[in-house]
């Protein structure tokens, strides 16, 4: 079968190094880096990669095996000289857009960006407009969306097991660009991607935060998404790592340590009279299975057939939006705010200054 | 504890004053005044009001008392009972708690809520706190065992710092969500409410009247002064969950049972499901009531006494406030005149 040529954008920890932090990890099969997603997929060579730091490419090269030559620091020369088919970029949220748009625009026909999706909603819509005029297949870092356990949970949902799903609750959403936009993600996945209506919400740091319309680090959010068929996911801020519930009319499921462990309850009679919420049969979680792999062989399958990937342009876009609206939400002193927003043009944009990436396990 | 037999009195002889428990299975724990009455040694009903001439003798023949009246002022006259219940419709709570103070009642038992409209609140505050009465109103999860083992946990630092805490149910504000939020605070140890965001629905409801007649369901998220946040979802079947830095505890099937997790690790983040004594049915009812007399002789505050009861009636009528003000606020803004009928 044919083999894709892929390239990283952005080579450092999530673009090739994570792994060495996770070595262990129950909740995360390796591989987990972009790189080393490609480099563990059959249909797929990695072949270059590009960052603006020498000395981190220089480490990503040796790991795996991209010769100097094909070591660039200039991401527009690797698509001019490599004939790629896929490209991840990897980078911090701020310079993503630009570099995504311009892949689309040169050729590239599919990418794995990282999340979250940009800096700015106007940014974010002038992705899509590439992304799509050009035809490109498209993946968001939001790993949950591929996870075999969230795929069991949904089931549960779309079963109707747990009767008419009424509310997610997300117990840590953390930041809203590094972590929330995992969070939100996978509460859209969980309710089928239907429209988000409405935000409620709130940042607990955001003060001093923001410059007119530029949001000077990645704010901590917590909140209400209203969903269009009636669904409300609770973002909470909670002590809990990732945990999520899911309750319906008939019953409630719990996905506890990141869906490392389960309590899937029905209602149920628990003595003449009474009905309660009792643990029930019927929930075996698969064998877990690499996220990131799982997407990039989504994107293979993509350009094998041109049918859609899980996580095109517009259901990025729609999480990301959610992303804006906790923020807007919050500036306008907790209201709740209507989707689609108006105001697109709000950035985040840091004074970031980039780790190095831990090199060994 | 006195062996002494105090002489309760009930206005509203009718649900929960006397019959609840005919809708309850067979073997629940007495549930309305009269029956947990009945079981404690330390209770004795002896007179009843009600408006009703069909209710009163119902409940004459159903528990033998005689000393009935129409006028629940005339029998606090007559009676000088110990212990006034007060087990009317919402709409009457306020003005009744603030007769039966007035009227030199030493203890006060109020169904929930205690008012309509924080004006109301603020005329019982005043009525019943100038007086230093021992109140409870009918938040009977605050006298449940279950509820009280969970607060014990998180009082022993089981779970670690309190940083959030959730109620999970449907529920309107004045019939419902003074219950959740008075758990909530109950299982906190009672902090203050600083802020409020909250939404009634269906969204449209407008309460440009100051007025609704009808009691809306709504949501809320709060931070209390202690840095704890409560928020609540509106679905499943009324469980409370305390989550800390530590662990978490959660009630489940409304104090049927208790789901304690622990930090197995360092950071706090690996949590593990830990074992936890099973809780025995009793009289919640009975509790409170029994709080009340504990609290009398004791001379200290009732657990639900007049001062929480109206912080936590002030900070559901502020969900309302936010609603209609599209904002997050602090209790304080609540107009004091705005009206939410409550059955």
């Amino acid at each position: 079968m044919k083999t894709y040529r892929a390239a990283v954008i952005g080579c450092s920890r999530m673009g090739g190094f994570i792994d060495n932090e996770v070595v262990g990890a129950p909740k995360h099969v390796p591989p987990y880096s972009h790189a080393a997603g490609f480099y563990a997929c059959p249909r797929t060579d990695l072949v270059a990669c590009a960052d603006v730091r020498t000395d981190v490419m220089e480490r990503f090269g040796e790991r795996y095996d991209i010769p100097k030559e094909r070591q660039y620091t200039d991401y527009r020369a690797m698509i001019a000289n490599e004939n790629l088919d896929i490209v991840s970029v990897a980078t911090q949220p701020e310079p993503r857009a630009e570099i995504v748009i311009y892949a689309a625009d040169h050729g590239i026909k599919a990418i794995y960006a990282e999340k979250a999706m940009a800096a700015s909603l106007a940014e974010a819509d002038a992705m899509v407009e590439a992304l799509e005029r050009n035809d490109v297949f498209f993946n968001l870092g939001t790993n949950r969306r591929w996870n075999p356990n969230y795929d069991a949970m949904k089931a549960v949902i779309d079963s109707g097991q747990l009767g008419e799903l009424k509310s997610l609750v997300l117990y840590n959403n953390g930041t809203m660009f590094n972590t929330g936009s995992h969070t939100i993600d996978l509460v859209m996945r969980l309710n089928s991607d239907v429209p988000v209506v409405g935000v409620q919400a709130y940042l607990t740091n955001a003060e001093g935060m923001f410059d007119g319309d530029i949001l000077m680090d990645d704010p901590v959010g917590a909140g209400t998404i209203f969903f269009e068929n009636g669904v409300t996911a609770s973002m909470l801020l909670t002590p809990r790592g990732l945990e999520v519930d899911a309750i319906g009319t008939e019953g409630a499921l719990s996905a506890f340590n990141d869906a490392q462990e389960w309590l899937l309850r029905t209602r149920q009679i628990s003595s003449p009279g009474r009905t309660s919420l009792l643990p029930a049969e019927g929930f075996q979680p698969p064998e877990p299975a690499s996220s990131t792999l799982l997407l990039i062989e989504d994107l293979v399958h993509s350009l094998d057939t041109g049918e859609p990937s899980r996580c095109g342009p517009r259901v990025a876009l729609a999480s990301t939006e959610v992303i804006f609206a906790f923020i807007e939400s919050h500036r306008q002193g907790g209201a709740r705010v209507e989707l689609p927003l108006v105001k697109r043009d709000l950035r985040m944009q840091r004074n970031h200054t980039p780790k190095t990436p831990k090199y060994t396990a | 504890m006195s062996d002494k037999q105090y002489r309760v009195a009930i206005v509203g002889l009718g649900r929960m004053g006397s019959t609840i428990d005919d809708e309850l299975p067979a073997d629940s724990p007495p549930y309305s005044v009269s029956a947990a009455c009945a079981a404690s040694d330390r209770l004795q009903v002896v007179a009843g009001a009600d408006i009703d001439a069909a209710k009163r003798a119902a409940y004459a023949e159903r528990w033998g008392v005689t000393a009935l009246y129409d006028d629940y002022l005339e029998m606090i006259r007559q009676e000088s009972p110990d212990l006034v219940a007060i087990c009317t419709k919402g709409v009457l709570h306020a003005e009744m708690s603030v007769a039966v103070a007035e009227a030199g009642v030493p203890m006060i038992f109020c169904e929930k809520a205690i008012a309509c409209s924080l004006a109301e609140a603020d005329a019982v505050l005043d009525a019943v706190g100038s007086r230093n009465i021992p109140y409870n109103t009918g938040v009977l999860r605050r006298f449940n065992q279950g509820f009280h083992q969970a607060r014990k946990f998180i009082e022993e630092g089981a779970i670690g710092d309190p940083k959030c805490a959730v109620h999970y149910a449907p529920t309107n504000l004045l019939h419902g969500h003074i219950h959740s939020l008075d758990t909530l605070s109950f299982l906190l140890g009672d902090p203050r409410i600083v802020d409020v965001w909250g939404e009634l629905h269906p969204r449209e409801l407008s309460l440009a009247d100051n007025r609704l007649d009808k009691d809306p369901n709504g949501i809320y998220h709060m931070n209390a002064d202690n840095g704890v946040q409560l928020y609540s979802v509106a679905a499943g079947g009324w469980e409370f969950e305390v989550l800390g830095t530590r662990g978490s505890v959660r009630v489940l099937n409304n104090g049927g049972g208790l789901h304690l997790r622990q930090a197995q690790d360092e950071r706090g983040r690996k949590v593990e499901t830990v074992g936890t004594p099973p809780l025995t049915p009793h009289s919640t009812t009975q509790a409170c009531l029994e709080d009340l007399v504990d609290a009398h002789e004791q001379d200290r505050p009732a657990l639900g006494n007049i001062q929480v009861t109206h912080h936590i009636t002030q900070a559901v009528l502020a969900i309302a406030e936010s609603h209609r003000q599209g904002r997050r606020l602090t209790p304080a803004e609540v107009d004091r005149e705005m009206y939410i009928f409550h059955v």
